[in-house]
């Protein structure tokens, strides 16, 4: 299956003459095939999500649309340390909340443009994330999950305390919406392609970062660290590469959400919010690339289905948590790739 | 000059001195073998060549250069390539992807070109590297299946494929042919000798007498984490030291 030779088109040493040419021998199974195939099918998704904002009837129901996708950046970000690099990280929420008052006391204290304040939640995010990964991700375990534990106690004593610039447990009132080119994003009808669009950017992201040399090296550490090292990948920098790019989306949705809420409170980003952002993780389908999409639209809507029953959605996802766990590993996205292939299974048969 | 030198290295767990003082040296181009009993040391020694341990005392180098305190991705960069005697394979991964990796090193892409996608290049080439590797290896047809899909032959044959894929200046082997059906034996030789054909140095742990005695140039008898005895293939097995120590335990285990 060599292919014809092409010179001229590479600078890497050679394979021999048989092998001269790029082309890949190994078709579907090719990463770079796998990568580009979803890419089209994330394309495809967030055309039918695009109808959204036509179905959606009324503004809070057009609402609920844009916290799904602040909530997949979220979950998706997360997804990158705990499913593919085999970390569990318990401060997702709290770079929520950094990135949110970053962002919204910049605006708000200083006068800085939100879209300024994007790239400062973005920077500070990734930022915090490599001084608490700088020691824990040195030692091999879980540190992480300490770490991170204790810096969400941290940054929630900050968001209270700070009152100058949080506004305290009052919340940060007054957050100026996001102007692009003069035109503000001030009604959830507008700022709704403002998510679609960032939650589209972030999984094409994924899905070339994953068929790289840099998403294959963070998988294989969470494989095995031992082998990942002796093919020349450094454990240490790899995760926490992945943990500061999560840090960054957690940053990025939440500079999305207090130019959008207008108003950013500290119970949002409590520590039990982190452990609920681990269990959509987990109900999506940890490591999965769908996953976070499930897990998603499971965190957006049943706080809201759950609404007139105070704090049942602990229970449900408390629950639904140990169903996974117990009966479902690859959680939700695990049982639709199962349809699939049985769907796929059952329609060769028929062929036959 | 030596691919591989060892200076007086010891590693020691607690009370056991699994590797104890030893000095060797792995001359371009051949390949040795290290035989023992087991527990005799030699995948300690194994790890503490290609990084995973520390040795306690002594220097290890790699082509003249010193690489004692170099963490394994270092020395994997130097050119230091291994296989694991009880299966490190990346099982959620692909069985091309887990080639892939085997490539990482001859590759520069970081996560901003990873994430936008501007390294396809060097994308193809770890490809078709890995395709060939597999190729060799006869695991071309399961490319596409996850590797924890695969028996332990082919797994282990992999391992060998990944290894490979990095063009290693030194190859370390840690019982290739161990639980490898017969039929595969031969073959998996074969490679090893093409390989070392090509100018790879590769030290070889491996209990089969037979495939030790037909490949290696020179080998490393240990016991108790020291060297007992070292030489050509015939003279190894003339001594008589040797005899009594490997021999008298093969004999215990029947």
């Amino acid at each position: 299956m060599s292919a014809p030779p092409n010179p001229g088109e590479r600078r890497l040493p050679s394979l021999g003459d048989a092998q001269g040419r790029f082309a890949s021998p190994c078709g579907a199974f090719s990463p770079a095939a796998q990568s580009r195939q979803r890419i089209r099918h994330v394309g495809l998704v967030w055309l039918v999500l695009a109808a959204w904002p036509f179905v959606a009837g009324n503004d809070y129901v057009l609402s609920l649309g844009i916290f799904f996708f602040i909530n997949l950046l979220l979950i998706a970000g997360l997804n990158l340390v705990m499913g593919y690099g085999g970390q569990i990280s318990l401060c997702q929420a709290g770079f929520f909340g950094l990135g949110a008052y970053v962002s919204g006391s910049l605006a708000v204290k200083y006068g800085v443009s939100p879209l300024l304040g994007i790239v400062a939640a973005l920077a500070g995010t990734a930022l915090a994330a490599l001084v608490i990964g700088l020691p824990a991700l040195r030692l091999r375990g879980n540190y992480l999950a300490m770490a991170t534990l204790g810096f969400n106690a941290i940054l929630s004593v900050l968001f209270n305390e700070l009152i100058p610039l949080t506004g305290g447990p009052n919340g940060l009132a007054g957050i100026p919406p996001i102007t692009v080119a003069g035109y503000a994003l001030d009604t959830a009808g507008r700022f709704f392609w403002l998510a679609w669009l960032a939650g589209a950017v972030l999984m094409v992201l994924l899905a070339m970062l994953l068929a790289s040399r840099a998403g294959r090296a963070l998988r294989a550490v969470s494989g095995s660290e031992v082998a990942a090292a002796s093919m020349g990948v450094s454990p240490f920098r790899s995760k926490l590469a992945a943990f500061m790019f999560s840090a960054a989306c957690a940053g990025l949705a939440g500079a999305l959400y207090a130019h959008f809420n207008q108003y950013a409170s500290p119970e949002t980003f409590n520590f039990s919010a982190s452990v609920l952002l681990v269990v959509m993780v987990a109900l999506g389908g940890w490591g999965h690339y769908w996953g976070p999409l499930f897990g998603a639209a499971v965190f957006t809507a049943v706080p809201e289905l759950l609404r007139q029953f105070q704090d049942a959605e602990f229970l449900v996802f408390g629950v639904s948590m140990l169903v996974v766990l117990l009966f479902l590993p690859a959680g939700i996205a695990g049982i639709a790739q199962r349809l699939r292939e049985r769907g796929a299974g059952r329609a060769a048969r028929r062929a036959v | 000059m030596a691919t591989l030198e060892l200076v007086d290295v010891s590693v020691t767990f607690g009370g056991l001195r699994a590797v104890d003082a030893l000095s060797f040296s792995v001359a371009d181009g051949s390949i040795k073998g290290i035989i023992g009993p087991n527990g005799a040391g030699k995948t300690t020694l194994f790890n503490a060549i290609s990084g995973i341990v520390r040795p306690q005392a002594g220097r290890v180098s790699l082509a003249g250069r010193d690489m004692t305190s170099m963490p394994p991705h270092a020395r994997a960069a130097l050119g230091l390539s291994r296989t694991f005697q009880n299966l490190q394979l990346f099982s959620q991964m692909s069985v091309l992807e887990n080639a892939m990796l085997g490539v990482h090193t001859r590759l520069r892409s970081g996560w901003p070109s990873g994430l936008f996608g501007l390294a396809r290049h060097e994308e193809q080439f770890a490809e078709a590297v890995a395709y060939q590797k597999l190729q060799m290896l006869g695991l071309e047809g399961r490319a596409g299946e996850l590797a924890s899909d695969l028996g332990f032959a082919d797994a282990k044959l992999l391992e060998i494929a990944r290894a490979l894929a990095s063009e290693p200046r030194l190859l370390l082997l840690d019982e290739p042919i161990a639980g490898v059906p017969l039929s595969d034996q031969d073959r998996i030789a074969r490679i090893i000798r093409d390989v070392n054909a090509a100018g790879v140095t590769i030290v070889l742990v491996e209990h089969n007498m037979r495939m030790v005695m037909n490949l290696c140039h020179d080998i490393l008898v240990m016991n108790h984490g020291a060297c007992l005895a070292e030489g050509t293939p015939s003279s190894v097995a003339r001594n008589n030291e040797v005899v009594a120590a490997y021999l008298g335990s093969e004999a215990t285990h029947a």
